[in-house]
């Protein structure tokens, strides 16, 4: 099989980085020599660059004493959490039912234009929080861990397609929106994994629509403004550690 | 040493000693990542105390690290640098040597030395984020492509091809 330069580079990287011998390692591919040469030496130029890297000011000590003292905070956060998150739960459970009644007045109100409006909406948009409210109230309603699997991927597509259609325009996408696509993912991949029986067909499901959507955000980067390129690289990054997550959950 | 399954195990029930060991060990590694790309002693060192305590808040919360604690970590360092480069409106940054010591005595030498290592530099700052991630990962951190590939978020054939064109752009401008 014939193997591509970036390959071959690769190899000889590899070989060079080792053994810090060029012409060996263009020995073996004459045929590549003219153009890998300089390029390995460029490589072996940036390695003794990237080497000198100063000691830091504070030795790194006032980091790892900022480290301790949030642990300890975290810590005491924590120690209340039986009480903290019973009370949360009822907090979230009246503010799932408020949104509900919302909704279904708005329902009522307005025949389903609002929110169908809202459906389209972006970030920016004033529809937006009742489009987002709308979507916890159906995760919340969904019966079965097939369902809310389904749902929570459901929902980060739309975040998907959010960041692209927003990064496409140039347009700055808020950090919430990229949060809420990864704590949809998690909750798909917390869900599926606990499924018992049915967690590898889940499983299998998560892998394969973050796999999806992970082409659909290659094929958006090659348009999208260099400006806001990395909000598509920083959504792939997130389906693509939730794609090997679900593949390792499902070798164990 | 503690094996690390069992330190990152404590270090979710915010265990401090597991926690202090896992600075020590990642820390000075995050921070040169971090300096590579900044370019500045003082943000690299704030954006790796920053780090850690990114990491200690999700530790709890995320499922990523569990494939590898050391690329999530290399992850979270490089959204950092990225919000920095926002914020600051630039990631061409070039504030060279000014920490170095070079080690030579030589007046000449060492000038010498410094001015390749600016013209490397400025060279660098001329290439796509993306290109000089995959550099600094590939030759400062000296990871190998798949490592670098988990850390991007992307697979080994677009690491190696990515890492092709950064060296034939780098070269170019060098030769420039």
């Amino acid at each position: 099989m014939s193997r591509s330069i970036e390959q071959v580079l690769e190899q000889c990287l590899d070989e060079v980085t080792r053994t810090g011998d060029i012409e060996t390692a263009l020995r073996r591919h004459p045929q590549y020599a003219e153009e890998l040469g300089p390029l390995l030496e460029a490589a072996i130029a940036l390695r003794q660059h990237y080497a000198e890297v100063p000691l830091p000011p504070r030795r790194l000590a006032a980091g790892r004493a900022r480290m301790l003292v949030e642990a300890v905070h975290q810590d005491s956060q924590d120690v209340q959490t039986p009480i903290h998150r019973q009370s949360r739960r009822l907090v979230l459970a009246v503010q799932v039912i408020g949104v509900l009644l919302l909704i279904i007045t708005t329902l009522a109100v307005a025949s389903g234009g609002v929110v169908s409006a809202a459906n389209e909406s972006l970030p920016s948009d004033v529809l937006y929080p009742v489009k987002l409210s709308v979507e916890e109230v159906q995760l919340a309603l969904a019966p079965t861990p097939g369902s809310q699997v389904d749902m929570a991927l459901r929902f980060a597509a739309i975040r998907s397609a959010e960041v692209r259609s927003m990064a496409q325009s140039g347009l700055p996408v808020p950090d919430t929106t990229l949060e809420r696509l990864e704590w949809y993912l998690q909750y798909a991949l917390n869900r599926a994994s606990t499924a018992q029986d049915q967690a590898d067909t889940l499983l299998l499901l998560v892998a394969k629509q973050t796999d999806a959507e992970m082409w659909l955000l290659d094929q958006a980067e090659e348009t999208t403004p260099p400006w806001t390129r990395f909000r598509i690289q920083q959504a792939r990054q997130i389906y693509h550690q939730v794609y090997d997550a679900a593949l390792e959950e499902i070798d164990r | 040493m503690a094996d690390e399954n069992d330190l990152l195990k404590r270090a979710q029930a915010y265990d401090r000693e597991a926690l202090a060991e896992l600075y020590d060990k990642y820390a000075p590694l995050i921070y040169a990542y971090l300096y590579r790309r900044v370019s500045d002693v003082q943000v690299a060192e704030d954006l790796t105390s920053d780090v850690f305590v990114r990491m200690l808040r999700a530790i709890r919360t995320e499922w990523f690290w569990h494939t590898s604690f050391r690329a999530w970590l290399y992850r979270i360092a490089h959204n950092l640098a990225v919000d920095h480069f926002r914020r600051s409106g630039s990631s061409k940054e070039v504030r060279l040597g000014e920490y170095l010591s070079d080690g030579l005595n030589d007046p000449e030498d060492v000038l010498e030395r410094k001015l390749e290592r600016e013209r490397l530099h400025a060279a660098i700052a001329r290439l796509t984020p993306e290109q000089q991630q995959v550099l600094s990962l590939r030759f400062g951190e000296r990871l190998t492509a798949r490592e670098v590939a988990e850390i991007m978020g992307k697979s080994v054939g677009a690491v190696e091809a990515l890492q092709h064109r950064a060296l034939v752009a780098l070269r170019r401008i060098l030769k420039d």
